[in-house]
């Protein structure tokens, strides 16, 4: 099952396609729990890309291609962003939460939870454009 | 998503309908904040209603707490859903904040400070 959307670079495209994903993996072998984490980290990782890649310049887009099989899903958000997130991934892995807390932080821990919900979580540049990969096997 | 606000005392309760994104958390950082312009500090947040919280929406709640804590203030969560409640727990969120099963616990806690 293969599936490819191209969104407007703003966050308010955000609810539209948490509901599409909702849909979308309706016939998948796994438990509500799953579906809901591993759509969390679908928005976290879109958040990443339109929020800090594209400073949510509307009149750009980014895309995400998936692939899902019974067994996983494995999926690519891409756009034409500067944000490299590489260089933070290990460290966003670990994040303090309580220096979070201390610095009084509205953000960094979106790449946690990304971290914490898929098994494989890419990023890496490819001809001008951001790509972030991400890949979960299903539990059941 | 959609707030409605309750005030009792010094106590406000924050009903919340809705998804609580990062585009929506600018909403909620606006309600808090004219919370603080008003000098209350302790916040019940009934989530019987969220239905989704991101990193951002968290990010909102994490990014007062030492300032409501240095207050006498804190949030207090209620009534989660499993969805939130899992965000909660995968980011070990659940030392961090109070977290009551009903609005009348909640109340007890923050009372109690």
């Amino acid at each position: 099952m293969k599936a490819n959307l191209t969104l407007a670079c703003s966050t308010s495209v955000q609810e539209e396609v948490r509901a599409f994903l909702m849909r979308y993996f309706d016939s998948l072998p796994i438990s509500a729990s799953e579906k809901n984490q591993i759509i969390l980290a679908i928005d976290e990782a879109l958040a990443n890309a339109i929020i800090h890649g594209n400073k949510a310049d509307e009149s750009k887009s980014i895309t995400l291609d998936m692939d899902v099989t019974d067994k996983r899903i494995s999926l690519e958000i891409y756009d034409v962003g500067l944000f490299d997130a590489t260089a933070q991934g290990e460290e966003s892995k670990n994040v303090n939460l309580k220096e979070v807390i201390k610095e009084r932080q509205k953000g960094g821990l979106g790449l946690k939870l990304i971290y914490s919900i898929m098994d494989v979580v890419c990023f890496y540049t490819k001809d001008d454009k951001s790509y972030c990969l991400l890949v979960k096997m299903f539990k059941t | 998503m959609d707030i409605s606000e309750r005030l009792d005392g010094d106590l406000l309760i924050l009903n919340v309908r809705g998804d609580l994104d990062a585009s929506s958390s600018i909403q909620m950082d606006d309600c808090i904040k004219h919370a603080v312009e008003r000098g209350l500090y302790k916040i019940i947040v009934n989530a019987e209603q969220l239905k989704y919280i991101s990193s951002a929406g968290i990010g909102v709640f994490i990014s007062y707490h030492e300032d409501f804590r240095a207050r006498k203030g804190q949030f207090v969560f209620c009534c989660l859903q499993m969805t939130v409640r899992e965000v909660f727990d995968i980011l070990g969120l659940m030392n961090v904040f109070e977290i009551a099963a009903d609005e009348k616990t909640a109340v007890q806690i923050i009372n109690e400070g």
